[in-house]
């Protein structure tokens, strides 16, 4: 089989997993090629507009398992195909050149045993940083139930790992992955969270011994931290089971990131749900509810509780949360703290900043606000501008729940799409335009055929355009 | 009195420095680039000095702000037709009440420069991972771009970082303006890149394994091309190695 079908199989089989993310750790370029950036660069959005940040694909789909929900269970009747080391680092090699992707995302299903399949992953993510020179983002997954020492050693290579949690209950796998009891997709997860806590205490041995901090980032394990995937929809669990596992998941394991997978059916069988359509809003409600819990300052059992399990379809968590506790409302823009500013529909992380920068030098008014970015259709009905109401303002449950929802029904802007973008005010406030000062354009356009002669003649210290032959 | 420069960042500077040394009224700075006279208005040519134009960006940085003076440059590079006055009004303001102006997100005179300024940033950091670079021939990367600002100052450094052990060319063919680099030194100025080399043998090789892989790692129950619309704009496309 030649390379170009097996990519389209491989990258067939590793679709569905759907961190993408290049995000969280920084790494320099040491004479080689690459660097990553702390805040991840999106390279292309797909069809489906799911970003593609990384090479996405499976070293092997030849499973040895026979998971109900996965595509590339063993009974599944689905071409099947392995990479070789040398492909596998020929496509990233030149991808990354052509700026196509920001890295490698490798994962893969299981060949032979646990440790065989991570074995040969280990033996790739090493050759691209020793031999290759690579200093670009890899992501690798950790294939449960490998030997401890193999998972530890991938992580002194790799920027990110994680292990796919699957279902969000026992239950659930118990049914549907019977070879993966949950204790055993955990025991990995463990031992990475502890890895990276042990590893950060070394490295402050390390710095408070020696001031050259340089030397330290070589041997940081996994430092932009670990992952995990869970699927939606595949069994009954309830949106409040699963934001509590996250939650647990975030403080018990540090987790950088959860994901969520709207369940695509692919296969059938009767232990799986009959539906057509993969449940896009549920999973779009759910990463809305985990954005509030990691940047909003919110907890699970405020957003759901046992006797309301699942999200308000109609409603954003945030809102929801809004219209149960009106009393709470309106807040004084120019007087509120932070915490409450952030919880009020309308106003994001980045106008909450604005808003706190803003009001240092001056009251703020309605029109402010509204140049600021606060949409002032929904954050309208929840705060006073020096005691000033909005002009939709009402304190009736009903009009402010009838006007929410018919400001928006559905994720349409850029903003309330998971997915990287968030970050990117982070990358631009830090700038890209350090050593801007000797970049300026020169300052009279300048007409050159020869621009070839740079690329043969070596030069040293700085060139003049007028050193190349006009 | 309207006051025409050469168009570059420094000529620009200049004009502002002649308006404060000069106490002449202005009603508008344009780029000889754009600018079309007419009979009516009075005009003035400001000739680019570069020691006028260091005083003023250093004016700005230390009467103002790192930040003002970010911001200041991006929004002249975004090349929004208007911009020479905004700024002005700007610099005017942040005078009188110096880095203040940074924390007044709400004031129109401060948008009118933020705002173009945001989106410099926001095309800067799309093309940080939508420019597509082919191997040519010679071995060097090229890679041609149409950015609607003109950003290649704010992106090429991040390339020298990125890919230093290649030999590189980003060239910006709306405004014939290019950044070489060749393992060691970097330099971008206005040029016109003519008998670029064929492409390296393996070049369309890797493409369309690109393509494929591009069009594979697509959810078919998930499709959604308005969305990803939104993120890449089609008129971007033409230079995407996977969608044109």
């Amino acid at each position: 089989m030649d390379l170009f079908d097996k990519l389209g199989i491989l990258a067939d089989a590793a679709k569905y997993d759907v961190s993408c993310s290049s995000s969280g750790g920084s790494r320099n370029n040491k004479n080689g090629v690459g660097n990553s950036h702390a805040a991840g660069i999106c390279h292309t959005w797909s069809d489906d507009g799911r970003c593609v940040s990384l090479l996405k694909i499976l070293l092997s789909n030849e499973c040895i398992y026979d998971c109900v929900y996965c595509v590339n269970r063993s009974s599944n009747d689905v071409p099947r195909a392995s990479f070789t080391a040398d492909e596998v680092i020929d496509l990233t090699m030149n991808f990354y050149r052509r700026n196509y992707i920001e890295g490698l995302f490798l994962s893969s299903a299981v060949l032979k045993n646990p440790s065989y399949t991570m074995e040969l992953m280990l033996n790739i993510v090493r050759r691209l940083r020793n031999d290759h020179r690579f200093y670009g983002y890899i992501h690798l997954k950790a294939i449960p139930g490998a030997d401890e020492r193999l998972i530890s050693e991938a992580g002194m290579f790799v920027d990110r790992m994680s292990v796919n949690i699957e279902l969000p209950s026992d239950k659930g796998l118990e049914v549907l992955a019977p070879h993966k009891p949950k204790k055993a997709l955990l025991k990995p997860m463990h031992q990475i969270s502890q890895k990276i806590i042990q590893n950060k205490d070394e490295q402050k041995i390390y710095k408070r011994a020696n001031f050259n901090t340089s030397l330290t980032k070589r041997d940081q394990f996994v430092p932009a931290g670990q992952s995990t995937q869970l699927i939606v929809g595949a069994t009954p669990d309830k949106d409040l089971s699963i934001l509590k596992l996250s939650e647990a998941l975030y403080s018990n394991f540090n987790l950088k990131r959860v994901y969520y997978s709207a369940y695509v059916p692919t296969l059938s069988d009767p232990r799986l749900p009959a539906i057509i359509k993969p449940p896009l809003l549920r999973e779009h409600r759910l990463y809305q509810a985990d954005w509030l819990l990691r940047f909003y300052g919110f907890y699970a059992d405020e957003l759901l509780s046992k006797s309301n399990p699942d999200f308000n379809p109609e409603l954003d968590p945030k809102a929801d949360w809004a219209l149960r506790n009106l009393h709470l409302f309106p807040v004084e823009i120019n007087s509120v703290d932070y915490e409450m500013l952030l919880r009020v529909p309308g106003i994001g992380v980045k106008s909450a900043q604005r808003i706190i920068k803003a009001r240092r030098v001056g009251k703020l008014n309605f029109d402010n606000l509204k140049k600021i970015g606060v949409v002032l259709k929904r954050a309208g009905h929840f705060i006073t501008c020096q005691g000033k109401t909005y002009e939709t303002y009402s304190q009736n449950e009903h009009i402010v729940k009838e006007s929410l929802i018919s400001a928006k029904l559905l994720p349409q802007s850029k903003k309330s799409v998971p997915g990287q973008m968030s970050l990117l005010s982070e990358l631009n406030e830090n700038g890209i335009s350090e050593g801007m000062s000797d970049l300026y354009l020169y300052d009279s356009p300048q007409n050159t055929k020869q621009w070839l002669s740079y690329y043969n003649l070596p030069q040293d210290g700085r060139l003049l355009i007028s050193d190349i032959h006009l | 009195m309207i006051y025409i420069y050469d168009g570059t960042w420094n000529g620009f500077l200049t004009a502002v420095h002649h308006y404060y040394y000069d106490r002449e009224n202005i009603t508008n700075i344009e780029s000889a680039l754009s600018c079309s006279p007419n009979l009516i208005d009075e005009y003035r040519e400001i000739t680019a000095d570069i020691d006028k134009a260091k005083a003023v960006e250093n004016a700005i940085r230390v009467k103002i702000s790192y930040e003002s003076l970010d911001n200041i440059l991006r929004c002249f590079f975004s090349e929004i037709a208007g911009r020479e006055m905004w700024i002005l009004n700007y610099i005017k303001l942040g005078f009188k009440i110096g880095s203040k102006i940074d924390s007044m997100l709400g004031t129109q005179t401060v948008l009118d420069v933020l705002i173009p300024a945001r989106k410099v940033k926001s095309e800067s950091h799309l093309m940080l991972g939508i420019l597509r670079f082919e191997l040519l021939e010679n071995n060097i990367y090229y890679a041609p771009i149409k950015p609607d600002h003109n950003i290649i100052t704010f992106i090429a450094p991040h390339f020298k970082e990125r890919f230093a052990d290649q030999n590189w060319v980003i060239h910006d063919i709306k405004r014939k303006l290019a950044a070489l680099y060749n393992k060691k030194n970097m330099i971008i100025s206005y040029m016109d890149l003519a008998d670029i080399p064929d492409r390296h043998a393996d070049e369309l090789k890797f493409q369309s394994l690109w393509k494929n892989y591009f069009k594979h790692i697509a959810i078919k129950s998930r499709i959604n091309p308005k969305l990803q619309k939104q993120f890449i704009p089609k008129r971007y496309w033409k230079q995407l190695t996977e969608k044109n």
